[in-house]
């Protein structure tokens, strides 16, 4: 520990040990938290997060502030694709990194993946959002009919 | 020294995820993706985490997403929903038109600026729009043909068809809502309210006003909704009205306004002329926190312009508009929408002085008056019609509804040459005279490109008015 002891610990699930630096603290409003409250040296037990998820928000928080403080030389273009390609993940990963997101409170990360599901719900067809989030459909024919009807009402005009 | 970070339940605060810091017993539930929850939104998240998700979805696709389960419609049709759009600056702003359909039928669609979708909102639920009542109106005869004669001549129709004008309703927004208030049913004018939910796509009656009134003017201030003027039934005659009232959405109570008085009455050359001519609001808009109404003077069948007054809802009481202001106020019309602000500036359409083309005016505070910023509005001045273009401000553009020359119903967006003034912001600059200055970017350029955003056949259906609700 030694020369590292101002800094706050995650460990993971798997036991792996990361050293947050502070520029990490910055976005995550709940590592800022523990550091302000006088829990500066001490080990988070990021339970149930595997090491994959917690190093790559750890990446991503170290690129954006990184560029935040023109540490490094990137256009806002730049760091769009950057985003864009971080989020490219399977669809369980991107469900753990909203959860870990929302917890450490890291309020663009969490914007980031939650736009990135609202932008793959929006092509789809209500049976197709059913299987993609292993929704069970509860209901009954005439129900689900009814609502049919209503958006059919209101959106087909032929005729009016 | 440890602590447990746990991503267990849904956790909304710090104060939330520090509790279970110290108790330290907490684990994220992992099997929650296996598990068959389906009291869950998405199985694998926290309710509040897949509100986060729907919240940044267009609105468009809310009714679709309403089939997915029972709790998805629940939910894309609860206030939750449509609060954390406005937290996350989500809202989107939509257009509402209001038609009439041949004789009889209000009818509203829904536009949405982006996908370019329009959506037939539902009929209201009253009695009071049922045609064969009001069909009467214009086949009364004896004294109360000055009824008929009457509206037709305020809405300023330019021919003596016998087509019937709308309801005479109200119209205005509030609270995320659309309201539309009063109106004639039959003969007789009505003090019912009805409020249209977009989040629930229906329409619902409100506590009535005090007095039933039908061609009131209507607009929101301070997250109220204002009422003034119109005018009453009476046996044989119809009662111009001076009164006003104001609605708050949040206790659904109707509160009196001091009524609006005329100052140019008094200004009439004699005291005959004074009792015959009354007042009636002709046009209002909130600008600068203050409600504008332009006034004529009516006395069947004449109708003279005569300035306007302005309430100031601090002090609860009316005062003289700047003559300029009131003078000038374009196309004085009933029923209809030819006035935005935008910005923070006051804008008014006027179609008068040509058949094909329309001016877009901005009320220019320093001089007192109103000047042309747009002079090449496209209009298809169909005679019949009583209201051929609206104008509405969304997306921070002004807007021209019209029928184009197939008679579709368009909706044009002014791209100016150069980028409209810097936004003022909307309140209180009435009285400092900091922020009066009309950009001179906007007399420099009096045309404009006019897009076309959107077009479609609506029949014979007829403009009447519209408005934008942003949520």
């Amino acid at each position: 520990m030694g020369s590292t002891s101002t800094k706050i610990k995650l460990r993971t699930s798997n036991q792996k040990v990361f050293k947050v630096e502070e520029a990490v603290e910055v976005q995550s409003l709940m590592i800022k938290y523990f550091y302000e409250n006088g829990c500066p040296s001490c080990v988070i037990l990021v339970h149930s997060v595997s090491s994959n998820i917690l190093s790559k928000i750890l990446d991503y928080c170290k690129k954006h502030v990184n560029s935040a403080a023109g540490k490094e030389d990137i256009s806002l273009e730049e760091l769009y694709e950057w985003d864009a390609n971080f989020v490219k993940v399977d669809q369980n990963t991107l469900f753990d990194l909203i959860l870990v997101a929302n917890c450490l409170k890291i309020e663009s990360l969490l914007d980031l993946t939650c736009q990135t599901i609202a932008n793959m719900i929006k092509g789809k067809r209500p049976e197709e959002i059913r299987t993609t989030f292993n929704i069970k459909n509860n209901y009954t024919p005439e129900a689900e009919e009814a609502v049919r009807r209503e958006k059919k009402w209101a959106f087909n005009m032929l005729g009016v | 020294m440890g602590a447990v970070l746990s991503l267990a339940a849904p956790r909304s605060s710090i104060n939330d995820c520090n509790e279970v810091l110290q108790s330290g017993t907490c684990k994220k539930n992992k099997s929650s993706c296996l598990n068959e929850d389906n009291s869950r939104l998405i199985p694998c998240l926290p309710d509040e985490l897949s509100l986060q998700i729907l919240a940044r979805l267009p609105r468009i696709h809310y009714f679709n997403l309403r089939l997915v389960s029972q709790k998805w419609k629940a939910t894309v049709m609860s206030p939750q929903l449509f609060n954390l759009r406005k937290e996350l600056g989500k809202t989107e702003e939509w257009l509402y038109v209001l038609t009439k359909l041949d004789e009889e039928k209000p009818l509203w669609y829904g536009l949405d600026p982006l996908s370019r979708k329009w959506q037939r909102l539902p009929s209201i639920p009253s009695a009071g729009f049922e045609g064969e009542s009001r069909k009467s109106l214009w086949n009364m005869v004896g004294p109360s043909i000055k009824v008929a004669e009457f509206i037709k001549n305020w809405l300023g129709q330019k021919d003596g068809s016998d087509h019937a004008p709308f309801c005479g309703c109200g119209i205005g927004t509030v609270d995320g809502c659309l309201y539309v208030l009063g109106g004639f049913s039959g003969v007789s004018t009505m003090k019912n309210v009805w409020r249209y939910n977009p989040i629930l796509n229906a329409w619902s009656e409100m506590a009535p006003m005090s007095i039933d009134r039908a061609y009131c003017k209507t607009s929101i201030l301070n997250d109220k909704l204002y009422v003034v003027g119109g005018v009453k039934s009476r046996p044989r005659w119809i009662e111009p009205l001076q009164s006003a009232e104001v609605f708050d959405p949040h206790t659904s109570t109707w509160s009196q306004v001091p009524s609006m008085p005329c100052s140019r009455a008094h200004e009439l050359p004699n005291a005959f002329l004074a009792d015959v001519l009354k007042p009636i609001a002709t046009g209002m808009t909130s600008y600068m926190g203050r409600l504008c109404v332009a006034q004529s003077l009516y006395s069947w069948p004449f109708i003279v312009d005569a300035g306007g007054e302005i309430y100031d809802p601090e002090t609860n009481s009316w005062g003289d508009m700047p003559s300029g202001m009131g003078e000038g106020w374009p196309s004085k019309q009933a029923g209809t929408k030819l006035s935005v602000v935008l910005d923070g500036q006051l804008y008014a359409c006027d179609a008068s002085g040509s058949l094909d083309r329309g001016k877009i005016k901005v009320y220019d505070r320093t001089d007192d008056a109103w000047k042309v910023v747009i002079g090449n509005v496209p209009i298809n001045d169909f005679s019949n019609s009583e209201s051929p273009f609206l104008l509405a401000g969304f997306h921070g553009r002004l807007h021209v509804i019209t029928k184009d020359p197939n008679r579709d119903i368009a909706v044009l967006q002014a791209e100016p040459q150069h980028k409209f003034s810097p936004s003022l912001s909307s309140s209180n600059y009435f009285s400092d005279g900091s922020l009066n200055q009309v950009p001179d970017s906007l007399t420099e350029s009096e045309t404009v490109n006019w897009k076309v955003i959107a077009a479609r056949d609506f029949g014979s259906a007829e403009l009447v008015s519209c408005l934008v609700l942003d949520i």
